[in-house]
């Protein structure tokens, strides 16, 4: 059973969560959208700095929550 | 720095690497692979997605096509952003079904369909053949880098890499048929390579960003200065097939066998993913955005109309720097190594379990449970198949190599792979995330797919077939695939929308969908399978061992002792999902149905499950605990009192026993001594009367000493004299003794005698009586025309001492082995009365005495006790001195 | 149809057996002997004893089996039966005409095999 609310430590997992569900998506809307929109002004120089500084920020977050989650206790995985 | 140098260098290598995997598969076997077993182990061993292709292509395709080559790495980068949420639950969902291969898992979601398994088994391994053929060329092509003129590479480079990788596959790859499809030495070997590879790439890459150009910024004003050269236009970012790309990309990572296998069939838990999440985009990353620095470096330096795919090994050679350009040969000779081999080892799987093994099943047609003396070991079986089909794996790639012979692109290979696995997708991914997906629809998608991706690709790429004619301005690869994934889709929906799946799928899509392992339908009984049947048949797959390991946890979660649980829907379930996890989810359920009859599911049974399952999701999972606590008593209590219910019988049974054993010897004596009393006898008759009257008097102290020694032994007052001994010399004195007291028969006797040189640390002569009493039981009650004693000992793991003592004669029947250890206990059978059934009794309560145990093994073929020692024998309290007071 | 034979003794324990055979001999009984439970009753037709000596724990069938087997046979139901049990005097099976608790002294046997045989 879910529980309706939850306490404070929980609280911050499930949106720990959330975070982690939004990231990839985050990142193929960056790495997706610029390029295909314009193709012009990604294709040299620019779109080189820009998907590294995307990828590399993106790893860094990665990083950091696969972190956090590992430190709290997993909760009741029944969302999984 | 010659190719013969380099040629030589690399076998030192590959004889390293031999090493290393053999080292770590030793030290896996003796328990010793948790230090290895870490989260960078297997971040590591994903790196197998950068390929020769990754290697030596991305150069070439950055070079011609500009930042599309980054797609390729892109793709994975999004899909390890989702690690904790998405891959967990493939891997999850993947380990609970103990799934073999990507092709194993979508036959077991959808209902453990073989034809679904060797469809995508063959989409596979044509996918796979050029990209091996890829990686054998990558090798030869980077040779000649190092030739000089006139002075010709040796023919056959190719042959050879082939025949060395497939030798590797091999010995690593089949190993042994273990329950789990994981290959310690072989992980271990991937992640050195990894790093050789890194570590080379990023040699080089750093040497020609500072070393030859300037910094970042000077490479960043080269690409810029491509926007109005010559080759620029090349480098313009096409948005359809940027988007194809990564998707395409995307799924390779999850798709493609190898990357299947390491990525799910290898990981231990799933708890890894959290470090592989950032750590492997990270190291694709680094290894791809340094492709850019050599790709222009590169154009501006080197002759035009040099290769760019070896612009990796030409720029540092161009500036003289040899050792630089050889540590990159490595670096791209390993990156082959490890596609090869672990491609041949998910291939050759997938093809053994999926083509060759249910072949060989539908051509014989016999039981397998039969325990006959000369039965074929299936194991043995399975692995060859697997190392044949390595050798057509790995061969088939080199006779491609061979017959194409070309040059082409590496990129457009690697692509072909790609969108040709990429079919399995929609099929994957629906069949995670929907439980409405069936089985014809999923193969009228693939099917579909697999078809357009062959004609409008795979073909055209072979030069067999013109590329399909798109309207203009759409790339015609980009193109094709969009297709076929849209036409594949469509019809994996609209068929499972129109679809009525049987109760097999539908019970595999509520557990794939909802990552829960439903127990088989709780009404399907099979009374026609015994629990020994499936012992012999785990037997024969994994070893006697390790079968007999499996069945005596699966008791004991029972709460049973020995080696025998019961048949509960529950243990077929999961005895099916282990068996799976060797030979795959349909040749298992082929398995079970041909050594069981195991009834098919009915759908009124399959809501019933249903119904359970939600409402055990539901239920506090405390009361789940509780209750299979209560199962495991219940059991238990069931067990001890069957067992006292028998004793009690056999109680009344026991005082009559002890008397009768007792008046028998008695009664010769009083009457011979009567006799010996009357005058007029002859000599011979009276010497003959007392030598009758000795025996039976020694019969009756020989039955008050076993008396009296069991009571010692039962109130724990007897002494532990250690000492160490060989078991070798222990065996000889206790065949000796028996044979001295075996009448007539003459039995073989069939022992290993190298291995039975264990010094073993117990009390010798406690250990002794065992063994004469259980090879006595076996002479005196094995049945059969030409009587055998077998007898096996080893080292367990655990560092104690095992024997086993086999007879080929009918054994003891299963409602016979649980009185077998009690007292007096004479079974039924006419053959086995006589003489005080005092022994096997004995047996039991001096090894547990010495802390070890003794216990009939069933499905045997015969009779076999085990005898297990610990390594040393236990201390007693009692027994310990209390000099200090 | 008789044969001579004047006591059949089933009795499995070889010892025992030979020392009841010499006791009887030595008083001029002709006796012989079976071993085991299964076949007794042909064992018996065949060789027509004018007194069974019968053992209660035989292999193959008990002593108790052969004399109910026995005592259901219209052509042997009269014939006399000492029985030999090894288990003191409880529980004995119904049917025997005498009953003799091992160990027994030689002359109560001697005694008991006359009285039967006179009675026959």
């Amino acid at each position: 059973m879910r529980r309706l609310f939850l306490g404070r430590d929980a609280y911050r997992q499930r949106r720990l969560g959330d975070a982690i569900r939004v990231l990839p998506v985050l990142f193929a809307v960056l790495a997706v959208l610029p390029p295909v929109w314009l193709p012009q002004y990604f294709s040299y120089a620019r779109g080189a700095v820009w998907l590294a500084a995307s990828w590399a920020l993106t790893i860094a977050a990665t990083a950091v929550l696969h972190r956090a989650i590992g430190r709290a206790k997993p909760e009741d995985e029944d969302d999984a | 720095m010659t190719p013969e140098t380099l040629g030589a260098a690399s076998v030192v290598y590959v004889a390293l690497m031999f090493l290393l995997a053999h080292a770590a598969d030793r030290a896996a076997a003796a328990g010793r692979w948790r230090w290895m077993d870490r989260p960078v182990i297997y971040t590591l061993s994903l790196s197998v997605y950068c390929s020769a292709w990754t290697f030596y292509g991305a150069v070439g395709y950055a070079t011609r096509s500009g930042l599309e080559f980054l797609t390729i790495y892109l793709g994975p980068g999004i899909v390890f952003a989702g690690a904790w949420w998405g891959l967990r639950r493939l891997v999850r969902v993947a380990r609970l079904h103990r799934v073999t291969s990507i092709a194993d898992l979508i036959s077991s979601r959808f209902g453990k369909s073989a034809a679904l398994a060797a469809l995508v088994t063959l989409i596979g391994v044509l996918a796979s053949t050029p990209y091996i053929a890829l990686q054998l060329q990558s090798v030869s092509m980077a040779l000649s880098a190092f030739a000089t003129s006139g002075h010709p590479l040796p023919g056959n480079i190719a042959l050879w890499v082939a025949v060395g990788l497939a030798a590797f596959a091999i010995l690593f790859g089949t190993r042994n048929l273990a329950a789990n499809e994981r290959h310690h030495g072989v992980v271990i070997a991937i992640a050195v390579e990894a790093v050789v590879k890194l570590a080379a790439f990023l040699a080089v890459g750093a040497f020609v960003l500072w070393g030859i150009a300037d910094g970042p910024a000077d490479v960043l004003a080269r690409i810029d200065r491509m926007a109005v050269s010559a080759g620029g236009e090349g480098w313009q970012i096409r948005p359809e097939r940027w988007f194809t790309l990564i998707a395409l990309s995307g799924a390779a990572v999850m798709v493609l066998p190898r990357m299947f296998h390491v990525l799910v069939v290898e990981a231990s838990d799933e708890n890894r993913l959290r470090q592989a999440g950032w750590a492997f985009p990270a190291y694709l990353a680094a290894m791809s955005f340094l492709v850019l620095p050599i790709a222009v470096v590169g154009m501006d330096l080197l002759p035009r109309g040099s290769n760019p795919d070896l612009y990796v090994l030409a720029l540092p050679l161009s500036q003289g720097r040899d050792t630089l350009a050889a540590l990159v040969f490595l670096g791209g000779f390993s990156s082959a190594m490890s596609m090869v081999v672990v491609s041949a080892i998910a291939l050759s799987t997938m093809m053994a379990n999926h083509w060759l093994v249910p072949l060989w099943l539908w051509l014989r047609q016999t039981a397998l449970s039969e325990p006959a003396q000369a039965r074929e070991d299936l194991g043995t079986l399975m692995l060859n198949a697997r190392r044949l089909a390595i050798v057509a794996v790995i061969g088939a790639g080199w006779l491609y190599h061979r017959t194409t012979g070309g040059t082409t692109a590496l990129a457009a290979m690697g692509t072909v792979a790609f969108s040709g696995m990429a079919q399995v997708l929609p099929a994957m991914v629906a069949g995670l995330v929907w439980r409405g997906a069936t089985r014809r629809g999923a193969i009228a998608g693939i099917v579909a797919g697999a078809l357009i991706w062959g004609g409008a690709i795979f073909l055209p790429s072979l030069g067999l077939a013109a590329p399909p004619a798109f309207p203009a301005g759409i790339d015609a690869f980009a193109g094709a695939v969009l297709l076929a994934l849209a036409v594949n889709l469509l019809l994996l929906v609209l068929i499972s929308l129109v679809d009525f799946p049987d109760p097999t799928e539908r019970l595999q899509a509520l557990s794939f969908v909802h990552a829960i392992a439903p127990d088989a339908a709780a009404s399907e009984t099979a009374p026609a399978v015994q629990a020994e049947a499936l012992l012999t048949l785990a037997g024969r797959i994994w070893g006697n061992d390790h079968a007999l390991e499996v069945f005596r946890k699966a008791a004991e979660n029972q709460g049973k002792s020995g080696y025998l649980p019961d048949l509960t829907p529950r243990f077929l379930a999961d005895f099916e999902r282990h068996l799976a996890g060797t030979v795959g989810a349909a040749t298992a359920s082929a398995l079970m149905a041909r050594v069981g009859g195991r009834g098919s599911v009915t759908v009124a049974e399959l809501m019933e499950v249903a119904g359970e399952a939600s409402r055990a999701r539901e239920d506090n999972r405390r009361l789940e605990l509780t209750s299979a606590e209560l199962a495991r008593t219940a059991a238990m209590l069931r067990e001890s009192n069957e067992k006292l219910t028998v004793l009690s019988a056999q109680k009344d049974a026991f005082l009559g026993q002890i008397s009768h054993e007792l008046r028998t010897p008695m009664t010769s004596i009083r009457a011979f001594s009567e006799i010996l009393m009357e005058p007029d006898l002859p000599a011979a008759d009276r010497s003959r009367f007392a030598g009758i009257i000795q025996d039976e008097a020694a019969r009756m102290t020989r039955l008050l000493d076993d008396l009296l020694d069991i009571s010692v032994l039962e109130s724990g007052r007897a002494q532990l004299k250690p000492g160490v001994v060989n078991l070798h010399d222990l065996i000889e004195r206790a065949l000796a003794a028996g044979g001295a007291s075996a009448a007539g028969r003459d039995f073989a006797i069939r022992r290993n005698p190298l291995a039975e040189h264990l010094p073993v640390i117990t009390d010798p002569d406690r250990l002794l009586q065992v063994l004469i009493n259980v090879i006595s039981n076996a002479r005196k009650y094995c049945d059969a025309g030409e009587p055998a004693i077998r007898i096996d000992t080893r080292r367990s793991p655990q560092g104690g001492t095992e024997i086993d003592i086999h007879d080929n004669g009918s054994g003891i029947g299963p409602e016979n082995r649980a009185l077998i250890f009690e007292k007096f206990a004479r079974l039924d059978d006419p053959s086995r009365a006589g003489g005080a059934g005092l022994g096997l009794a004995i047996c039991k309560e001096i090894m547990g005495f010495l802390g070890g145990s003794i216990s009939y093994l069933p499905g045997q073929g015969g009779a076999c006790f085990r005898i297990a020692l610990p390594p040393r024998p236990p201390r007693r309290a009692e027994n310990a001195e209390n000099a200090t007071g | 149809m008789t044969t001579g034979v004047d006591v059949l003794l089933i009795e499995d324990e070889p010892s025992i057996a030979e020392a009841v055979r010499f006791i009887l001999s030595r008083e001029g009984w002709q006796c012989e002997q079976w071993p085991e439970g299964s076949d007794a009753l042909q064992r018996i037709r065949a060789l027509a004893p004018r007194l069974v000596i019968l053992d209660v724990m035989l292999p193959g069938r008990s002593g108790a089996e052969v004399l109910a087997d026995l005592r259901a046979d219209p052509d042997l139901q009269a014939l006399p039966v000492l029985l030999l049990s090894a288990r003191g005097m409880a529980n004995l099976p119904q049917g025997a005409d005498r009953t003799l608790a091992k160990p027994f002294a030689n002359a109560d046997l001697r005694a008991m095999v006359r009285e039967l045989l006179d009675a026959g």
